[in-house]
């Protein structure tokens, strides 16, 4: 079966093919909720959210780009959701640093580890992180989407990169003198 | 290997792969909670809108109902009278007249015209032209040819714009001819009164014929047989007025008729057959509910011109020729509108219309004495005031009459109130930003308002009564033009021209007097 023809199934609220889509999207989906969530738990719980959201509004894809780009949008919308009404401190007058440059041996660094630090990043830091290095998207964006101003976007972000920066710092460091 | 790079680089390249399968049990609650949604989806809105259009459609027909058989009663206690004073004859005319201008006649008949090959479509014409003008050819004899008795002069000068150019040209053994097309007609047209437009006895047989072999629950099907069946009819009666050449169209189309039928009733088993497919359409509806605004409700205001299509009079017979002005007036309400799905919308509300014309040329004089009976209106039950002032029509006078009486031109000023409860369909064509809509539909008016006043030049109004000819609930059919844009999500701005044509109006009114109204429709939807 096309994905259109898929498409056009889930459209009707056929199970078949809505499972038949679950399969195909699910992983990338995953993803894409681990990244913006605090933890495993509550990245399944988005994942279950964004679906059962993407099959509401399956009817409105009228098949205008790409299909995986609106999936990811309305799942990324889903998570937002739910972190958008949690406050963040908003550190504005911090200075900018702007160097974010660092040493590090790609063989220390796991894509688990990466993963595990954001998400033990602030609500906040971690949804702007994602969003604009991730996932592209402008600081006009973001601050629409979570309904910021331009500033703080910005303020979030370079202050997410420096937690990140120390934080894999700090990690080397163990390493290190573990291995020393 | 150590090299420096951009902490954004370094999240960038580990993510860019990434992708982590979920544990079966997010599935299954997904699961679980689609199928819960959808038992709760599927049952609530069919009910809703089932139970909906119910519970309108039960509304409409008491109220419809109720007031209808009592006006039914007094239109018969009126009738009574009215036959002993006109001649019986003549009132069968004027039966006959009103069928000839039956808006749902007339449709019927262009339905048949555009059905049609055009092998015999000239054919057509001239047969529907000949039974339109039926009311005319009847109305003549007392003029032209003089074979009816000097028969009411109220029919008289009607309608001689309607003449198509042979019969005006018809000589009098023609019109002889036109007699026994009446007599025709007559046998047509009145059965039709009495059973729902089901024509001569002829078509029933047809229809019969066809029923035994085609479904009759298929109401596709039955509207073609009917169709087909009085174009045969139409030409029966033709054939009876030329000469026998034609009978082999006639055959013709005989013949053509039933193939298509089967035709017909070969694709009507598919319009029926899938009962999966329209449960689909259904689960379509059902998935649409939760993204559409299905609901708008729409507080309209409009100004509405009302106005007569042929000549007569709904005051007095004395009226018919004299020239008719339609009024400006306001129409205002709220209308409620439910989509079925993303064309179709159904919407009724109920409206508050005030309508009036003018009859000019009417001359208003005291008497000095005791009012005469004879120049009393003849629909218009007067109050005391009025008893003493008499209108008579300017062109009834003779041209010796003295200058001073046909110089003070007034008018009569019929105003009526109605609330108007609409059933219309909407059909959309566009759905942008700007959408186009069809709408069609019927009205349910109630009579609240019943005034007859005389204006004269220098804008006096004199109170003379109320007609006592008009109907407490009288109908209209609707079409019109919507036009609609989008302001925002939730509001729409409308316009919308529609064309009113009223039925059942008047009970008793002289000559051929159709009245309609046109209103412009303004008024901002509110969606939910």
């Amino acid at each position: 079966m096309s994905l259109k023809q898929l498409i056009e199934n889930c459209k009707i609220d056929d199970t078949k093919a809505q499972g038949e889509l679950y399969k195909l999207f699910s992983s990338k989906l995953f993803s894409v909720c681990l990244k913006y969530s605090r933890n495993y738990a509550e990245a399944e719980d988005n994942l279950q959210d964004a679906f059962l959201t993407i099959f509401k509004k399956i009817e409105q894809y009228k098949g205008k780009g790409s299909f995986e780009g609106w999936l990811k949008r309305i799942t990324i919308n889903t998570v937002l959701q739910r972190y958008r009404n949690e406050k963040v401190f908003d550190i504005i007058n911090e200075n900018i640093i702007e160097d974010v440059e660092l040493e590090v041996d790609e063989s220390l660094v796991s894509i688990d580890y990466l993963l595990q630090i954001i998400q033990e990043l602030p609500d906040r830091y971690r949804l702007v992180f994602n969003l604009y290095v991730l996932d592209g998207y402008s600081h006009k964006d973001i601050a629409s989407m979570l309904n910021i101003n331009l500033g703080t976007s910005k303020s979030n972000l370079s202050r997410a990169r420096q937690i990140l920066k120390r934080t894999i710092e700090d990690y080397k460091k163990t390493q290190q003198s573990q291995s020393l | 290997m150590r090299d420096k790079k951009h902490i954004d680089r370094l999240f960038q390249e580990g993510f860019k792969d990434f992708e982590a399968t979920p544990t079966d049990a997010v599935w299954k609650n997904i699961e679980a909670k689609l199928n819960q949604k959808k038992k709760k989806r599927r049952v609530i809105p069919i009910w809703w809108r089932y139970a909906g259009v119910a519970a309108l459609l039960l509304l409409l027909l008491t109220v419809g109902g109720t007031y209808f058989n009592v006006t039914d009663s007094t239109q018969q206690n009126n009738d009574i009278p009215q036959n002993q004073v006109v001649e019986t004859e003549n009132t069968t005319y004027e039966k006959v007249n009103f069928d000839g201008t039956n808006p749902t006649n007339d449709s019927e008949k262009t339905e048949n015209v555009i059905t049609d090959n055009p092998k015999t479509q000239n054919n057509l014409n001239n047969a529907s032209e000949t039974k339109l003008e039926v009311p005319s050819n009847i109305i003549t004899p007392s003029k032209e040819s003089s074979i009816a008795e000097s028969a009411s002069s109220k029919n008289e000068n009607e309608s001689k714009a309607n003449f198509p150019s042979n019969t005006i040209l018809n000589s009098n053994s023609n019109n002889l001819i036109n007699q026994k097309n009446i007599k025709n007609v007559a046998v047509i047209s009145t059965p039709k009164n009495n059973n729902n437009f089901k024509n001569s006895p002829k078509k029933l047989q047809n229809k019969i014929a066809v029923a035994v072999s085609d479904d009759e629950t298929h109401g596709h099907t039955n509207n073609g047989v009917k169709n087909k069946a009085s174009l045969i009819d139409t030409k029966k009666a033709k054939e009876l007025i030329n000469n026998p050449l034609q009978s082999n169209t006639i055959a013709e189309a005989e013949k053509e008729t039933p193939e298509k039928t089967i035709v017909e009733s070969k694709a009507s088993p598919d319009n029926t057959l899938t009962i999966e497919e329209a449960i689909d359409e259904n689960k379509d509806v059902l998935v649409e509910e939760t993204n559409q605004n299905r609901w708008r409700v729409v507080p309209n205001a409009a100004p509405v011109y009302f106005n007569t299509l042929g000549e007569g009079s709904s005051i007095d017979p004395q009226f018919n020729n004299n020239s008719k002005s339609g009024e400006l007036n306001m129409s205002y309400g709220i209308s409620a509108s439910y989509a079925i799905n993303k064309k179709l919308k159904v919407r009724s509300g109920i409206n508050k219309v005030n309508l009036g014309y003018n009859t000019n040329d009417v001359i208003v004089f005291q008497s000095s004495g005791l009012s005469s009976n004879t120049s009393a209106l003849r629909n218009v039950n007067g109050n005391g005031a009025s008893d003493s002032v008499s209108l008579i029509s300017a062109e009834s006078l003779d041209s010796e009459a003295p200058e001073s009486l046909t110089s003070s031109n007034t008018s009569i000023n019929q105003a009526l109130g109605y609330i108007e409860i609409p059933l219309e369909i909407q059909y959309a064509l566009s759905n942008k930003k700007l959408g186009i809509n069809i709408i069609g539909g019927f009205s349910s008016f109630f009579l609240n308002n019943n005034e007859i006043f005389s204006e004269g030049e220098n804008g006096n109004r004199t109170f003379l009564g109320e007609a006592n000819n008009i109907n407490k609930v009288s109908y209209s059919a609707n079409f019109g033009l919507g036009l609609n844009y989008q302001i925002s999500k939730k509001i729409d701005l409308n316009l919308e021209p529609m064309f009113k044509y009223q039925i059942n109006t008047f009970k008793n009114t002289s000559g051929n007097f159709t009245p309609f109204f046109i209103g412009v429709y303004t008024g901002f939807a509110i969606k939910f």
